[in-house]
Protein backbone atom coordinates (compact mmCIF):
# COMPACT_ATOMS: atom_id res chain seq x y z
CA UNK A 1 0.00 0.00 0.00
CA UNK A 2 1.15 3.74 -1.02
CA UNK A 3 2.22 5.58 1.94
CA UNK A 4 0.49 8.94 0.17
CA UNK A 5 -3.22 6.98 0.03
CA UNK A 6 -2.97 5.14 3.60
CA UNK A 7 -5.44 6.73 5.89
CA UNK A 8 -3.60 7.97 9.17
CA UNK A 9 -5.21 8.79 12.42
CA UNK A 10 -5.30 12.12 13.68
CA UNK A 11 -3.11 13.89 16.43
CA UNK A 12 0.32 12.27 15.72
CA UNK A 13 3.10 13.11 17.58
CA UNK A 14 6.26 14.54 15.48
CA UNK A 15 8.76 12.05 14.37
CA UNK A 16 6.26 9.30 14.83
CA UNK A 17 6.86 7.69 11.11
CA UNK A 18 9.97 7.61 8.95
CA UNK A 19 9.56 8.45 5.22
CA UNK A 20 8.42 4.81 4.56
CA UNK A 21 5.51 5.69 6.74
CA UNK A 22 6.87 3.04 9.21
CA UNK A 23 6.49 3.35 13.09
CA UNK A 24 10.16 5.17 14.49
CA UNK A 25 10.16 5.07 17.87
CA UNK A 26 14.05 5.92 18.44
CA UNK A 27 15.35 9.85 18.09
CA UNK A 28 18.28 7.36 16.00
CA UNK A 29 16.51 5.50 13.34
CA UNK A 30 18.96 3.05 13.34
CA UNK A 31 18.24 1.58 16.79
CA UNK A 32 14.77 1.03 15.30
CA UNK A 33 16.42 -1.09 12.60
CA UNK A 34 18.74 -2.73 15.24
CA UNK A 35 15.27 -3.93 17.62
CA UNK A 36 14.44 -5.55 14.23
CA UNK A 37 17.57 -7.49 14.12
CA UNK A 38 17.79 -8.38 17.22
CA UNK A 39 14.42 -10.09 17.88
CA UNK A 40 15.04 -11.47 14.33
CA UNK A 41 18.19 -13.08 16.24
CA UNK A 42 16.41 -13.82 19.62
CA UNK A 43 13.66 -15.79 17.37
CA UNK A 44 16.40 -17.96 15.19
CA UNK A 45 18.24 -18.67 18.54
CA UNK A 46 14.98 -20.13 20.13
CA UNK A 47 14.35 -22.26 16.74
CA UNK A 48 17.71 -23.77 16.93
CA UNK A 49 17.67 -24.04 20.67
CA UNK A 50 14.17 -26.24 19.66
CA UNK A 51 15.98 -28.30 16.92
CA UNK A 52 18.98 -28.97 19.32
CA UNK A 53 16.70 -30.38 21.84
CA UNK A 54 15.23 -32.44 19.51
CA UNK A 55 18.12 -33.61 18.05
CA UNK A 56 19.65 -34.38 21.35
CA UNK A 57 16.72 -36.11 22.19
CA UNK A 58 16.80 -38.28 19.32
CA UNK A 59 20.34 -39.00 19.49
CA UNK A 60 20.56 -40.38 23.02
CA UNK A 61 16.86 -42.60 22.62
CA UNK A 62 19.04 -44.09 19.35
CA UNK A 63 22.17 -45.01 21.49
CA UNK A 64 24.85 -42.03 21.02
CA UNK A 65 26.61 -41.30 23.50
CA UNK A 66 26.35 -37.11 25.31
CA UNK A 67 29.88 -36.44 24.14
CA UNK A 68 29.51 -37.40 20.49
CA UNK A 69 28.80 -33.89 19.11
CA UNK A 70 32.00 -32.45 20.77
CA UNK A 71 34.05 -35.22 19.51
CA UNK A 72 32.33 -34.79 15.82
CA UNK A 73 34.60 -33.33 12.70
CA UNK A 74 32.40 -31.96 9.77
CA UNK A 75 33.77 -33.67 6.11
CA UNK A 76 33.95 -30.75 3.72
CA UNK A 77 30.69 -31.57 2.05
CA UNK A 78 29.08 -30.46 5.27
CA UNK A 79 31.50 -27.52 5.46
CA UNK A 80 30.42 -26.48 2.04
CA UNK A 81 26.89 -26.45 3.31
CA UNK A 82 26.87 -24.94 6.41
CA UNK A 83 28.69 -21.71 4.58
CA UNK A 84 25.69 -21.24 2.66
CA UNK A 85 23.31 -21.96 5.14
CA UNK A 86 25.30 -19.11 7.38
CA UNK A 87 25.32 -16.65 4.12
CA UNK A 88 21.28 -17.43 4.69
CA UNK A 89 21.25 -17.20 7.95
CA UNK A 90 23.20 -13.69 8.02
CA UNK A 91 20.66 -12.08 5.17
CA UNK A 92 17.79 -13.86 7.78
CA UNK A 93 18.23 -12.33 10.99
CA UNK A 94 20.25 -8.79 9.92
CA UNK A 95 17.74 -8.42 7.12
CA UNK A 96 16.22 -5.49 9.17
CA UNK A 97 19.48 -3.64 9.09
CA UNK A 98 19.22 -2.91 5.29
CA UNK A 99 18.04 0.58 4.15
CA UNK A 100 13.49 -0.38 2.19
CA UNK A 101 14.09 0.97 -1.04
CA UNK B 1 1.02 -24.02 21.64
CA UNK B 2 -1.82 -23.45 20.11
CA UNK B 3 -3.76 -26.72 18.17
CA UNK B 4 -6.40 -25.49 16.19
CA UNK B 5 -9.41 -27.59 16.58
CA UNK B 6 -10.56 -28.60 13.04
CA UNK B 7 -8.92 -30.15 10.03
CA UNK B 8 -7.90 -27.19 8.58
CA UNK B 9 -5.05 -27.10 11.06
CA UNK B 10 -1.78 -26.57 9.89
CA UNK B 11 1.59 -28.73 10.07
CA UNK B 12 3.98 -26.54 10.53
CA UNK B 13 8.10 -28.13 10.36
CA UNK B 14 10.09 -28.20 13.41
CA UNK B 15 11.51 -24.68 12.94
CA UNK B 16 8.08 -23.07 11.73
CA UNK B 17 7.07 -24.51 14.83
CA UNK B 18 9.46 -23.30 16.73
CA UNK B 19 9.15 -20.43 15.34
CA UNK B 20 5.19 -19.54 16.34
CA UNK B 21 6.21 -20.74 19.47
CA UNK B 22 8.91 -17.87 20.19
CA UNK B 23 6.62 -15.04 18.99
CA UNK B 24 4.13 -16.31 21.43
CA UNK B 25 6.54 -15.45 24.08
CA UNK B 26 7.82 -12.69 22.68
CA UNK B 27 4.23 -11.60 22.63
CA UNK B 28 3.39 -12.66 26.07
CA UNK B 29 6.15 -10.82 27.31
CA UNK B 30 5.68 -7.87 25.80
CA UNK B 31 2.27 -7.25 26.65
CA UNK B 32 1.98 -8.53 29.87
CA UNK B 33 5.94 -7.46 31.36
CA UNK B 34 7.13 -5.01 29.11
CA UNK B 35 3.32 -2.90 29.44
CA UNK B 36 3.51 -3.25 33.38
CA UNK B 37 7.40 -1.52 33.33
CA UNK B 38 5.91 0.94 30.64
CA UNK B 39 2.62 1.90 33.05
CA UNK B 40 5.56 2.01 35.59
CA UNK B 41 7.62 4.36 33.53
CA UNK B 42 4.73 6.24 33.41
CA UNK B 43 3.65 6.77 37.04
CA UNK B 44 6.87 7.37 38.46
CA UNK B 45 8.91 9.75 35.51
CA UNK B 46 6.42 10.68 32.78
CA UNK B 47 3.46 11.60 34.61
CA UNK B 48 5.40 13.40 37.70
CA UNK B 49 7.44 15.20 34.65
CA UNK B 50 4.18 16.76 32.97
CA UNK B 51 2.36 17.96 36.03
CA UNK B 52 5.63 20.12 36.58
CA UNK B 53 5.40 21.68 33.24
CA UNK B 54 1.59 21.65 33.12
CA UNK B 55 0.45 21.98 36.73
CA UNK B 56 -1.81 18.74 36.22
CA UNK B 57 -1.73 15.00 34.80
CA UNK B 58 -2.07 14.33 31.26
CA UNK B 59 -5.81 14.54 30.33
CA UNK B 60 -6.20 12.98 27.34
CA UNK B 61 -4.98 9.65 25.68
CA UNK B 62 -3.07 11.94 23.30
CA UNK B 63 -1.76 13.89 25.95
CA UNK B 64 -0.33 10.90 27.28
CA UNK B 65 1.30 9.81 23.63
CA UNK B 66 3.53 12.89 23.49
CA UNK B 67 4.80 12.86 26.55
CA UNK B 68 5.39 9.33 26.74
CA UNK B 69 7.09 9.10 22.72
CA UNK B 70 10.24 10.23 24.40
CA UNK B 71 10.85 7.96 27.01
CA UNK B 72 13.19 4.67 26.37
CA UNK B 73 9.98 2.42 28.03
CA UNK B 74 7.66 3.33 25.50
CA UNK B 75 10.22 2.99 22.67
CA UNK B 76 11.53 -0.42 23.73
CA UNK B 77 7.57 -1.73 24.56
CA UNK B 78 6.66 -0.13 20.73
CA UNK B 79 9.76 -1.56 19.07
CA UNK B 80 9.12 -4.64 20.35
CA UNK B 81 5.48 -4.79 19.23
CA UNK B 82 5.81 -3.92 16.06
CA UNK B 83 8.11 -6.72 15.38
CA UNK B 84 6.35 -9.33 17.38
CA UNK B 85 3.36 -8.77 14.89
CA UNK B 86 5.66 -9.02 11.82
CA UNK B 87 6.93 -12.18 13.09
CA UNK B 88 3.22 -13.38 13.86
CA UNK B 89 2.73 -13.08 9.96
CA UNK B 90 5.95 -13.88 9.08
CA UNK B 91 5.89 -17.61 10.92
CA UNK B 92 2.39 -18.37 9.31
CA UNK B 93 2.63 -17.11 5.88
CA UNK B 94 5.13 -19.59 4.76
CA UNK B 95 3.10 -22.53 6.29
CA UNK B 96 0.08 -21.72 4.41
CA UNK B 97 1.55 -20.96 0.91
CA UNK B 98 2.99 -24.43 1.43
CA UNK B 99 -0.55 -26.49 2.41
CA UNK B 100 -2.83 -24.01 0.18
CA UNK B 101 -3.94 -26.74 -1.95
CA UNK B 102 -4.25 -29.26 0.77
CA UNK B 103 -6.37 -26.67 2.76
CA UNK B 104 -8.38 -25.88 -0.20
CA UNK B 105 -9.20 -29.33 -0.93
CA UNK B 106 -10.32 -29.92 2.64
CA UNK B 107 -12.77 -26.71 2.55
CA UNK B 108 -14.09 -27.60 -1.04
CA UNK B 109 -14.81 -30.70 0.64
CA UNK B 110 -16.04 -29.39 3.48
CA UNK B 111 -18.05 -26.86 1.62
CA UNK B 112 -19.51 -29.57 -0.63
CA UNK B 113 -20.65 -27.25 -3.15
CA UNK B 114 -22.61 -25.11 -0.65
CA UNK B 115 -20.32 -22.73 -0.06
CA UNK B 116 -20.68 -18.65 0.95
CA UNK B 117 -22.38 -16.12 -1.75
CA UNK B 118 -19.52 -14.97 -3.14
CA UNK B 119 -20.47 -12.04 -5.86
CA UNK B 120 -17.51 -11.03 -9.07
CA UNK B 121 -18.61 -7.84 -8.85
CA UNK B 122 -17.73 -7.04 -5.83
CA UNK B 123 -15.44 -3.98 -4.97
CA UNK B 124 -14.02 -4.21 -1.41
CA UNK B 125 -14.21 -0.65 0.39
CA UNK B 126 -10.85 1.45 0.64
CA UNK B 127 -10.95 1.12 4.69
CA UNK B 128 -9.31 -3.13 3.38
CA UNK B 129 -7.44 -2.06 0.61
CA UNK B 130 -5.49 1.09 1.50
CA UNK B 131 -4.08 -0.26 5.13
CA UNK B 132 -2.09 -3.40 5.53
CA UNK B 133 -4.32 -3.71 8.43
CA UNK B 134 -2.30 -5.22 12.01
CA UNK B 135 0.71 -4.93 9.55
CA UNK B 136 -0.71 -7.81 7.49
CA UNK B 137 1.41 -7.50 4.37
CA UNK B 138 -1.66 -7.14 1.43
CA UNK B 139 -4.28 -7.00 4.34
CA UNK B 140 -7.26 -9.06 4.38
CA UNK B 141 -9.31 -8.71 1.12
CA UNK B 142 -6.16 -10.13 -1.43
CA UNK B 143 -7.81 -12.64 -3.37
CA UNK B 144 -6.17 -14.49 -6.97
CA UNK B 145 -9.17 -16.51 -7.74
CA UNK B 146 -12.34 -17.95 -6.46
CA UNK B 147 -11.20 -20.72 -4.59
CA UNK B 148 -8.15 -18.43 -2.74
CA UNK B 149 -8.89 -19.14 0.77
CA UNK B 150 -5.35 -17.69 1.94
CA UNK B 151 -5.91 -14.55 3.98
CA UNK B 152 -8.57 -16.92 5.78
CA UNK B 153 -6.34 -19.70 6.80
CA UNK B 154 -3.35 -17.20 7.72
CA UNK B 155 -5.61 -14.75 10.15
CA UNK B 156 -7.22 -18.01 11.71
CA UNK B 157 -3.10 -19.20 12.60
CA UNK B 158 -2.16 -15.58 12.69
CA UNK B 159 -4.66 -15.04 15.40
CA UNK B 160 -3.60 -18.27 17.63
CA UNK B 161 -0.04 -17.29 17.50
CA UNK B 162 -1.34 -13.54 18.17
CA UNK B 163 -3.54 -14.52 20.94
CA UNK B 164 -1.11 -16.89 22.59
CA UNK B 165 -4.26 -18.70 24.41
CA UNK B 166 -6.47 -15.67 25.10
CA UNK B 167 -8.55 -15.45 22.46
CA UNK B 168 -9.82 -19.27 23.86
CA UNK B 169 -8.47 -22.76 21.75
CA UNK B 170 -11.38 -22.41 19.28
CA UNK B 171 -10.07 -18.62 19.20
CA UNK B 172 -13.63 -17.92 19.76
CA UNK B 173 -13.39 -16.54 23.51
CA UNK B 174 -15.37 -13.14 22.41
CA UNK B 175 -18.23 -15.08 20.86
CA UNK B 176 -18.12 -17.59 23.90
CA UNK B 177 -18.18 -14.96 26.57
CA UNK B 178 -20.25 -12.56 25.27
CA UNK B 179 -23.44 -15.41 24.26
CA UNK B 180 -23.00 -17.09 27.54
CA UNK B 181 -23.39 -13.58 29.01
CA UNK B 182 -26.45 -12.38 27.14
CA UNK B 183 -28.20 -15.78 26.96
CA UNK B 184 -27.59 -16.02 31.32
CA UNK B 185 -28.80 -11.84 31.60
CA UNK B 186 -31.66 -11.96 28.92
CA UNK B 187 -32.96 -15.57 29.20
CA UNK B 188 -36.10 -14.73 27.48
CA UNK B 189 -34.06 -13.34 24.53
CA UNK B 190 -34.85 -15.87 21.88
CA UNK B 191 -33.67 -14.76 18.90
CA UNK B 192 -34.73 -16.93 15.35
CA UNK B 193 -32.52 -14.81 12.96
CA UNK B 194 -29.21 -13.64 13.74
CA UNK B 195 -26.66 -11.68 11.47
CA UNK B 196 -22.73 -11.07 12.09
CA UNK B 197 -21.38 -8.44 10.19
CA UNK B 198 -17.55 -8.36 9.84
CA UNK B 199 -17.33 -11.81 10.27
CA UNK B 200 -13.91 -12.56 9.08
CA UNK B 201 -13.46 -16.12 9.20
CA UNK B 202 -16.74 -16.52 11.47
CA UNK B 203 -14.34 -17.55 14.67
CA UNK B 204 -16.86 -15.35 16.80
CA UNK B 205 -20.03 -16.57 15.08
CA UNK B 206 -20.53 -20.59 15.89
CA UNK B 207 -21.00 -19.35 19.85
CA UNK B 208 -24.37 -17.92 18.88
CA UNK B 209 -25.24 -20.63 16.76
CA UNK B 210 -24.36 -22.74 19.43
CA UNK B 211 -26.46 -20.86 21.97
CA UNK B 212 -29.31 -20.69 19.99
CA UNK B 213 -29.29 -24.09 17.98
CA UNK B 214 -32.51 -23.25 16.38
CA UNK B 215 -31.76 -19.91 15.44
CA UNK B 216 -30.70 -19.18 11.59
CA UNK B 217 -27.56 -17.33 11.50
CA UNK B 218 -25.93 -15.08 8.38
CA UNK B 219 -22.35 -14.07 8.63
CA UNK B 220 -21.10 -11.58 6.30
CA UNK B 221 -17.79 -9.75 5.02
CA UNK B 222 -16.67 -8.22 2.59
CA UNK B 223 -13.06 -10.39 2.07
CA UNK B 224 -14.13 -13.74 0.07
CA UNK B 225 -11.16 -15.27 1.20
CA UNK B 226 -12.07 -15.24 4.85
CA UNK B 227 -15.75 -16.64 3.81
CA UNK B 228 -14.46 -19.71 1.80
CA UNK B 229 -12.05 -20.91 4.55
CA UNK B 230 -14.80 -19.76 7.50
CA UNK B 231 -17.77 -21.59 5.84
CA UNK B 232 -15.21 -24.76 5.40
CA UNK B 233 -14.18 -24.41 9.09
CA UNK B 234 -17.68 -23.85 10.20
CA UNK B 235 -18.74 -27.01 8.99
CA UNK B 236 -16.16 -28.85 9.60
CA UNK B 237 -16.61 -27.86 13.26
CA UNK B 238 -20.21 -28.71 12.87
CA UNK B 239 -21.84 -25.43 13.21
CA UNK B 240 -23.32 -25.99 9.91
CA UNK B 241 -26.66 -23.57 10.52
CA UNK B 242 -24.55 -20.73 9.48
CA UNK B 243 -25.01 -18.66 6.23
CA UNK B 244 -21.90 -17.29 5.02
CA UNK B 245 -21.80 -14.52 2.38
CA UNK B 246 -20.19 -11.66 1.12
CA UNK B 247 -21.52 -8.18 1.57
CA UNK B 248 -20.94 -4.99 2.86
CA UNK B 249 -22.56 -3.93 6.53
CA UNK B 250 -22.86 -0.54 5.55
CA UNK B 251 -25.57 -1.66 3.11
CA UNK B 252 -27.10 -4.67 3.55
CA UNK B 253 -29.11 -6.96 0.95
CA UNK B 254 -32.06 -7.63 3.47
CA UNK B 255 -35.26 -6.43 3.73
CA UNK B 256 -36.41 -4.29 6.69
CA UNK B 257 -37.15 -6.24 9.95
CA UNK B 258 -35.48 -9.18 9.13
CA UNK B 259 -33.26 -10.27 12.12
CA UNK B 260 -33.72 -10.66 15.73
CA UNK B 261 -30.03 -9.58 16.57
CA UNK B 262 -27.17 -8.06 14.85
CA UNK B 263 -23.97 -8.74 16.25
CA UNK B 264 -20.18 -7.77 15.42
CA UNK B 265 -16.38 -8.04 17.23
CA UNK B 266 -13.70 -6.04 17.05
CA UNK B 267 -15.09 -4.91 13.18
CA UNK B 268 -16.44 -0.95 13.83
CA UNK B 269 -12.84 0.04 15.06
CA UNK B 270 -11.79 -0.75 11.26
CA UNK B 271 -14.09 1.29 9.96
CA UNK B 272 -14.73 5.37 9.02
CA UNK B 273 -16.95 6.90 11.37
CA UNK B 274 -19.05 7.19 8.06
CA UNK B 275 -19.29 3.76 7.90
CA UNK B 276 -19.90 3.38 11.42
CA UNK B 277 -22.86 5.72 11.10
CA UNK B 278 -24.27 3.20 8.11
CA UNK B 279 -23.50 0.22 9.75
CA UNK B 280 -25.91 1.30 12.87
CA UNK B 281 -28.42 2.55 10.56
CA UNK B 282 -28.56 -0.43 8.75
CA UNK B 283 -28.55 -2.92 11.97
CA UNK B 284 -31.82 -0.53 12.96
CA UNK B 285 -33.51 -0.73 9.66
CA UNK B 286 -33.13 -4.65 9.66
CA UNK B 287 -33.58 -5.50 13.43
CA UNK B 288 -37.12 -6.45 14.34
CA UNK B 289 -38.93 -4.91 17.21
CA UNK B 290 -37.14 -6.42 20.19
CA UNK B 291 -34.37 -7.17 18.55
CA UNK B 292 -30.88 -6.78 19.91
CA UNK B 293 -28.32 -5.07 17.91
CA UNK B 294 -24.65 -5.67 20.03
CA UNK B 295 -20.86 -4.68 19.20
CA UNK B 296 -17.78 -6.25 21.27
CA UNK B 297 -15.77 -3.72 20.76
CA UNK B 298 -12.73 -2.02 22.05
CA UNK B 299 -14.01 0.08 25.15
CA UNK B 300 -14.17 4.06 24.31
CA UNK B 301 -12.09 6.34 25.55
CA UNK B 302 -14.46 9.06 27.45
CA UNK B 303 -14.87 5.98 30.04
CA UNK B 304 -11.64 5.22 30.56
CA UNK B 305 -8.92 6.79 32.51
CA UNK B 306 -5.95 8.94 30.15
CA UNK B 307 -3.31 6.64 30.06
CA UNK B 308 -5.33 3.13 29.24
CA UNK B 309 -7.16 5.35 26.52
CA UNK B 310 -3.21 6.01 25.38
CA UNK B 311 -2.35 2.64 25.55
CA UNK B 312 -5.43 0.86 23.60
CA UNK B 313 -5.43 4.04 20.91
CA UNK B 314 -1.53 2.38 20.48
CA UNK B 315 -2.92 0.32 17.65
CA UNK B 316 -4.09 3.07 15.82
CA UNK B 317 -0.99 4.27 15.38
CA UNK B 318 1.74 1.11 15.16
CA UNK B 319 -0.69 -1.57 13.87
CA UNK B 320 -2.11 0.38 10.96
CA UNK B 321 -5.90 0.69 12.23
CA UNK B 322 -5.88 4.04 11.51
CA UNK B 323 -9.91 4.61 12.37
CA UNK B 324 -9.14 3.10 15.79
CA UNK B 325 -8.81 5.83 17.49
CA UNK B 326 -11.62 8.05 16.22
CA UNK B 327 -13.93 5.43 17.04
CA UNK B 328 -12.74 4.92 20.39
CA UNK B 329 -13.31 9.24 20.69
CA UNK B 330 -16.73 8.41 20.33
CA UNK B 331 -19.71 8.20 23.10
CA UNK B 332 -20.72 4.82 22.01
CA UNK B 333 -24.29 5.97 23.39
CA UNK B 334 -24.26 8.47 21.10
CA UNK B 335 -23.57 6.52 18.01
CA UNK B 336 -26.83 4.42 19.15
CA UNK B 337 -28.53 7.27 19.09
CA UNK B 338 -27.82 8.81 16.13
CA UNK B 339 -28.29 5.75 14.27
CA UNK B 340 -32.42 5.97 15.58
CA UNK B 341 -31.90 3.62 18.23
CA UNK B 342 -33.83 5.20 21.45
CA UNK B 343 -31.42 6.41 24.36
CA UNK B 344 -33.45 4.37 26.89
CA UNK B 345 -32.81 1.51 25.14
CA UNK B 346 -28.41 1.88 25.09
CA UNK B 347 -26.81 -0.94 26.82
CA UNK B 348 -23.19 -1.77 27.56
CA UNK B 349 -21.37 -4.73 28.97
CA UNK B 350 -17.69 -5.89 30.20
CA UNK B 351 -17.99 -9.61 30.13
CA UNK B 352 -15.25 -11.79 31.63
CA UNK B 353 -12.94 -13.51 29.74
CA UNK B 354 -14.66 -17.38 29.84
CA UNK B 355 -11.74 -19.11 29.01
CA UNK B 356 -9.75 -17.11 31.78
CA UNK B 357 -11.96 -16.28 34.46
CA UNK B 358 -14.40 -19.41 34.26
CA UNK B 359 -18.06 -19.83 33.51
CA UNK B 360 -19.36 -18.77 37.10
CA UNK B 361 -17.53 -15.63 36.19
CA UNK B 362 -19.60 -15.04 33.03
CA UNK B 363 -22.79 -16.60 34.90
CA UNK B 364 -22.51 -14.08 38.12
CA UNK B 365 -21.34 -10.95 35.67
CA UNK B 366 -24.88 -11.88 33.95
CA UNK B 367 -26.80 -12.00 36.80
CA UNK B 368 -25.67 -8.89 38.19
CA UNK B 369 -27.86 -6.10 36.97
CA UNK B 370 -25.70 -2.72 38.17
CA UNK B 371 -23.93 -0.41 35.97
CA UNK B 372 -20.79 -1.68 34.06
CA UNK B 373 -17.55 -0.22 35.25
CA UNK B 374 -14.59 -0.52 32.97
CA UNK B 375 -10.89 -1.23 34.17
CA UNK B 376 -7.77 -1.77 33.32
CA UNK B 377 -8.23 -5.07 31.87
CA UNK B 378 -11.12 -4.17 29.57
CA UNK B 379 -10.51 -4.63 25.95
CA UNK B 380 -6.83 -5.17 26.55
CA UNK B 381 -5.05 -8.47 25.41
CA UNK B 382 -3.38 -9.42 28.10
CA UNK B 383 -3.88 -11.80 31.61
CA UNK B 384 -7.40 -11.30 33.11
CA UNK B 385 -9.26 -9.61 29.79
CA UNK B 386 -12.85 -8.52 29.85
CA UNK B 387 -14.54 -8.04 26.82
CA UNK B 388 -16.37 -4.67 26.46
CA UNK B 389 -19.69 -4.55 24.37
CA UNK B 390 -22.90 -2.19 23.79
CA UNK B 391 -26.02 -1.56 21.79
CA UNK B 392 -29.21 -1.28 22.04
CA UNK B 393 -32.68 -2.73 21.65
CA UNK B 394 -34.81 -2.28 18.98
CA UNK B 395 -38.65 -0.71 19.98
Amino acid sequence: MSVAERPFPDEIPHGAYGDDGRPRFFTDPAMDRLVGAFVDLASESWVLAERVATLEELMIAAGTPRDAIERHRPDEASLKRRETARDAFVQRVLGQLRERR
Amino acid sequence: MLVLKHEMRPSPTADEQARQNFVMGLRSFVLNDLASDMRHAYETRIAPAFARTHQRPPATGSEVHRAIRGDAMFALYSALRVNAQRLVWDSVIPVVARERPRLESIAARASGGDGPALRDDFALPSNVTAVDVHLLPGSYGRSDGRHDLTTGAIYDQGLAVFSFGLMGDNLDDIGSSIARFIAGRYPDFAPRDILDVGCTIGHNTAPWARHYPYATVTAIDVAAPGLIYGDARAKLQGAGNIRFAQMDATKLDYPDASFDMVFSSMFLHELSLKQIDAVMREARRVLRPGGLMLHMELPPNPQMAAYDAFYLDWDAYYNEEPFSKAFRDQEPRKLCAKAGFDPANYVQFVVPSLGFFGAQAVDDAAAMQDETVLDDNTGRLADGVRWFCFGAWQS
